[in-house]
């Protein structure tokens, strides 16, 4: 049975990081997608759903690309027949979604072809929520099966993101960004089409999932109390996909590396609960995840053709 | 009927391995890229195969095993009632059914709906129609916006060899609504709302709408298509004979 899952992360008081974005860059046998930034630091960009325009997040922390129920119906996606390869539901945590088939889905200059989707009730899931942004409403997220078919790079800094689109011609980002003075950091496949990378804090070792949807890095509770963190409670929260609100602290963290990676000092959230919830997604051990306020801040670039977190 | 239980089986597992797009990303969905993912097909392929080779001792044995290995998952329970009804064990089918039930309110209630749908397909091959329509009427219940389980109702009700559990009008009724759902897209609904139509005794409009579906039609369901619009064009409705479960279930 298929286990998906993804986040939904959500401030009170969001802040945009901001980075104005180079004319895209064209790399050979990849089309590119410039994303904008909405103010809870989703990478946000138009989907074409069988020719009609949608606004959907880049999130890596969504295993599927989810559209919201009433949108797939507008855009003609047909629900997933009984005889259908990807079955009539996929399931998250607690709930299965119904599974609906795109004709045709684009972005930018890509063409991604059609394939299965998940249909979300996105009121119940907070999405109406995340799209408080002036703009259009945030209704669905290109998800991980999406970029890793296409061997997708993102970079989280500048927003712009690459699919490749001729096997050939696979680009190797690794030397040219290790002059560039970037780190590399291997980044592991996880049950449900999740990215881990490893970190440490004051002796501790972990995982984090890596979420291009998260607004901001969490940690559990545990990595907090085994490596003394000075937590304070704030109005801060996230809610998951069944709409459940969790309650974070905050506290600063020194000495937090990942891979090979120091990051600089910062705040981040701890929130109890979130190792099961994410453990349980993933079937390992998960001990927070690694959100917006870190990736671009960082430059961090995502790629999946090399599987691999650049960060400097 | 083992036949078709075989078919059945496939839905459940098999056939999400089997098949993968061709042009999009289907196949990370269908692809087995972690270790969990690859014993359940292992173990599913291997099942199948047993079945195939009609060794049903190895497929109990090996369902067992895998049984065991994701006793919380509600799948390899649905799995293990294809496999028994395959094997005309029908009681045992019925309680991996019952046994499934709880973990997939657990696990993810909205999918409740497909146990009962897999429920009512083994009472139909026990020739239970009262309960195989109860099931189907549970199952549509259960998500009223389904049109592909309306469309399995809307098909029993229409075909089903047993008159007293069959309801012409409202078959047309679910049917006409899942058509319009649809836009009038799907072949296969609009062959069920001939159907339907032709057990109500409206045999120009299942003429009509047989037409519609023939023409659409460019798989294997077009030769059955074919043979209903020449019975409704000789103003006969359709019987269901003994093979629901392929038709409902991968044709539809």
């Amino acid at each position: 049975m298929k286990k998906l899952f993804f986040l939904l992360v959500l401030a009170l008081a969001p802040m945009a990081i901001g980075a104005t974005p180079n004319p895209i860059p064209q790399i050979p046998g990849y089309a590119s997608v410039q994303a904008d930034l909405n103010m809870v630091n989703h990478l946000a960009i138009t989907v074409f759903v069988n020719g009609h325009p949608e606004n959907f997040a880049v999130d890596t922390g969504a295993s599927t690309t989810v559209l919201d129920r009433a949108r797939a119906k507008a855009d003609g996606v047909k629900p997933a027949p009984s005889d259908s390869p990807y079955g009539r539901f996929a399931y998250i945590k607690n709930q299965a979604l119904e599974v609906g088939l795109v004709d045709s889905l684009r972005a930018g200059t890509m063409d991604f072809g059609g394939g299965p989707i998940m249909m979300l009730d996105t009121r119940r899931a907070k999405f109406a929520m995340l799209s408080r942004t002036g703009r259009k409403p945030l209704v669905g997220l290109l998800g991980s099966d999406i970029l890793l078919h296409y061997k997708a790079i993102i970079n989280c800094r500048t927003r712009q993101i690459f699919f490749r689109t001729d096997a050939k011609r696979a680009v190797s980002l690794a030397p040219m960004l290790a002059k560039m003075g970037y780190t590399r950091v291997p980044l592991r496949e996880e049950e449900g089409h999740l990215f881990t990378v490893p970190f440490k804090l004051k002796g501790y070792e972990g995982r984090f999932l890596v979420d291009t949807g998260a607004f901001n890095t969490e940690l559990s509770s545990q990595v907090a109390h085994a490596a003394h963190l000075a937590a304070r409670p704030t109005r801060m929260y996230f809610t998951d996909v069944n709409g459940e609100r969790h309650v974070g602290d905050v506290a600063p963290v020194r000495g937090l590396t990942i891979g090979k990676f120091t990051l600089p000092t910062q705040s981040m959230f701890v929130v109890g609960g979130i190792s099961e919830m994410l453990s349980a997604a993933a079937n390992i051990k998960i001990d927070g995840l690694l959100g917006g306020d870190v990736l671009a801040p960082q430059h961090g670039i995502i790629d999946l053709s090399s599987m691999s977190l650049f960060l400097k | 009927m083992r036949h078709l239980f075989v078919l059945l089986f496939a839905l459940v597992l098999v056939a999400p391995m089997a098949r993968a797009q061709t042009r999009g990303w289907g196949s990370t969905w269908t692809e087995s890229r972690t270790g969990r993912d690859q014993v359940v097909r292992d173990l599913g392929k291997k099942i199948g195969a047993d079945l195939a080779a009609k060794n049903e001792k190895a497929a109990e044995r090996d369902l067992e095993a895998f049984v065991k290995q994701f006793p919380k998952l509600a799948q390899a329970r649905l799995i293990a009632a294809a496999v028994h009804a395959a094997m005309h064990r029908y009681d045992r089918a019925l309680e991996d059914c019952a046994a499934a039930l709880p973990l997939v309110r657990a696990e993810s209630p909205i999918a409740e709906g497909e146990v009962y749908e897999v429920r009512a397909q083994i009472h139909y091959a026990m020739r239970n129609y009262r309960a195989a329509r109860a099931d189907f009427e549970k199952a549509l219940s259960t998500n009223k916006r389904n049109y592909v389980f309306a469309n399995d109702l809307a098909w029993f009700l229409a075909t089903c060899p047993e008159a007293q559990v069959r309801d012409g009008k409202r078959a047309v009724k679910l049917a006409r609504d899942a058509c319009a759902a649809t836009s009038n897209r799907e072949a296969g609904l609009i062959d069920t709302l001939a159907a339907a139509e032709a057990e109500v005794g409206q045999f120009d409009a299942a003429v009509r709408d047989e037409k519609r579906a023939v023409s659409m039609l460019k798989d294997n369901r077009l030769a059955g298509a074919k043979k209903r619009l020449a019975l409704y064009q000789n103003h006969q409705s359709y019987r269901e004979a003994s093979a629901p479960l392929a038709d409902l279930h991968l044709d539809r």
